[in-house]
């Protein structure tokens, strides 16, 4: 009964921030932004420059809340637009360059297993770490949940590229949590 | 501990995380969408502007329309009346009619069959009713149209042809007489011969043609002895008349 109640209401809110209205749009900002700042700052290490990224995000969603047509989820709707933004972001400051590698093949054997639950910081500090190229292509992968045909069109590149910017990611990741583990050990040693 | 995918762990991590924006991101937000606004706006007053010039064209067209079908109207009633008027002269000036025919007979039936063509065609609702007045005049249905009558319009010019002729023979002989006898022969004897040429057909006309029509007398007191009869003497007398032909052309100027 929530969920329906909570869908009649952002119907509801759609139909009224599409007429400008400005009530229903600060509410469906006051609903929203928090997560889709956390979808910029995946992309984009500086918090303040992803918060104008969202920003803009914002501004196309109310300019063309008529073509959405509630036929997938509105979050989905938003949070695609907010990827789109942050990436047209990193590609205006050149920060997406990608070297076409040879192929790689079952770049999922890489795929680090830990012990330890890492926190929401801890991981995007390790994601801030990695190059651009490799962190577009991880996030979009393992949280977005983009195939590499859909990456490869989103950043123009080739799918092999998408796939070897993968690898690259998870390889680097790998070391640097055995390297943090290491640290630890050591630590926990003296 | 069991050992936890890495991936899995993001995945959990950042697909639900929210970040607090800064306190005055809407305010941001709400005064760019002001700025938006206006042009959404100008896009308005577009549309409006458009819509205007739409009713203004719509309405141009409209009442060039009206005024195109008034135009129509007007020439159908100058139609009308052109139509009338020639019923009229059918009717009231047979004889008129059958004088041009006298001169060419091809041209009378053309110009006879034009106009009716003419007519159908412009108005053709209208038609019914001038042959329903056509119907009611006698003397109409001898200048109507039909095929049947036009020949029988033929026969009779033949006919006045025929009467023309031997009158002008015998006018010319009347003059060769007057030649032979006088030394000199005037004007006005040459003109009192035409004269009575004249009436001589005038009354052959009127014992010939079986109906009878005040206006067409009246029309016949004021005829004129015509120009192709005069010629036809002049020819029955042969070229040496020439002087004969100038004297009455320059009496006639």
């Amino acid at each position: 009964m929530k969920i329906i109640s909570l869908y009649k209401n952002h119907t509801k809110l759609i139909a009224k921030a599409s007429k400008n209205d400005r009530r229903a749009q600060q509410e469906l900002f006051r609903q929203f932004s928090p997560k889709m700042l956390g979808v910029c700052r995946q992309y984009l290490k500086n918090t303040s420059l992803a918060e104008e990224v969202m920003l803009r995000g914002f501004m196309k969603i109310f300019s063309s809340l008529e073509t959405f047509k509630h036929e997938g989820s509105f979050e989905g709707w938003i949070r695609r637009i907010m990827v789109n933004e942050s990436i047209s972001q990193l590609r205006k400051e050149n920060k997406l360059k990608f070297v076409s590698d040879q192929e790689i093949e079952n770049s999922s054997d890489y795929a680090t297993t830990i012990e330890t639950v890492l926190e929401v910081d801890e991981i995007q500090k390790l994601i801030d770490s990695l190059p651009e190229g490799y962190k577009t292509v991880f996030v979009l992968y393992v949280v977005e949940g983009y195939k590499h045909n859909e990456i490869s069109e989103l950043l123009q590149i080739s799918e092999n590229t998408s796939k070897s910017q993968l690898f690259k990611a998870r390889k680097m990741l790998r070391n640097m949590l055995n390297n943090q583990n290491n640290i630890n050990y050591g630590t926990l040693k003296s | 501990m069991a050992p936890l995918n890495l991936e899995n762990n993001i995945r959990e991590k950042l697909e639900d995380r929210e970040l607090k924006p800064s306190l005055d991101a809407w305010a941001k937000l709400e005064s760019r969408l002001d700025k938006e606004q206006p042009k959404k706006k100008t896009v308005i007053w577009y549309y409006v502007a458009a819509s205007f010039i739409g009713v203004l064209i719509l309405s141009a067209i409209f009442f060039t329309g009206t005024n195109i079908d008034e135009n129509l109207k007007l020439v159908d009633e100058n139609a009308k009346e052109i139509h009338i008027e020639k019923q009229s002269e059918i009717i009231v000036k047979p004889l008129f009619q059958e004088r041009v025919v006298v001169e060419d007979v091809d041209k009378e039936i053309k110009t006879k069959k034009k106009p009716s063509k003419d007519d159908t065609k412009l108005i053709p609702s209208k038609a019914s009713a001038v042959d329903r007045q056509i119907l009611k005049g006698e003397v109409i249905a001898e200048v109507s149209e039909t095929t049947q009558e036009a020949l029988s319009v033929k026969a009779y010019i033949k006919n006045e042809n025929q009467l023309l002729d031997e009158k002008a023979s015998e006018v010319a002989l009347q003059i060769r007489s007057l030649q032979d006898t006088n030394a000199e022969v005037t004007i006005e004897e040459v003109e009192a011969l035409l004269e009575n040429a004249r009436r001589d057909i005038q009354a052959q006309r009127v014992l010939k043609s079986q109906k009878v029509d005040a206006m067409a007398l009246l029309e016949e007191v004021e005829w004129e002895l015509d120009k192709s009869f005069r010629d036809k003497v002049f020819d029955a007398l042969g070229e040496g008349f020439h002087r004969l032909r100038t004297a009455i052309s320059q009496r006639n100027n």
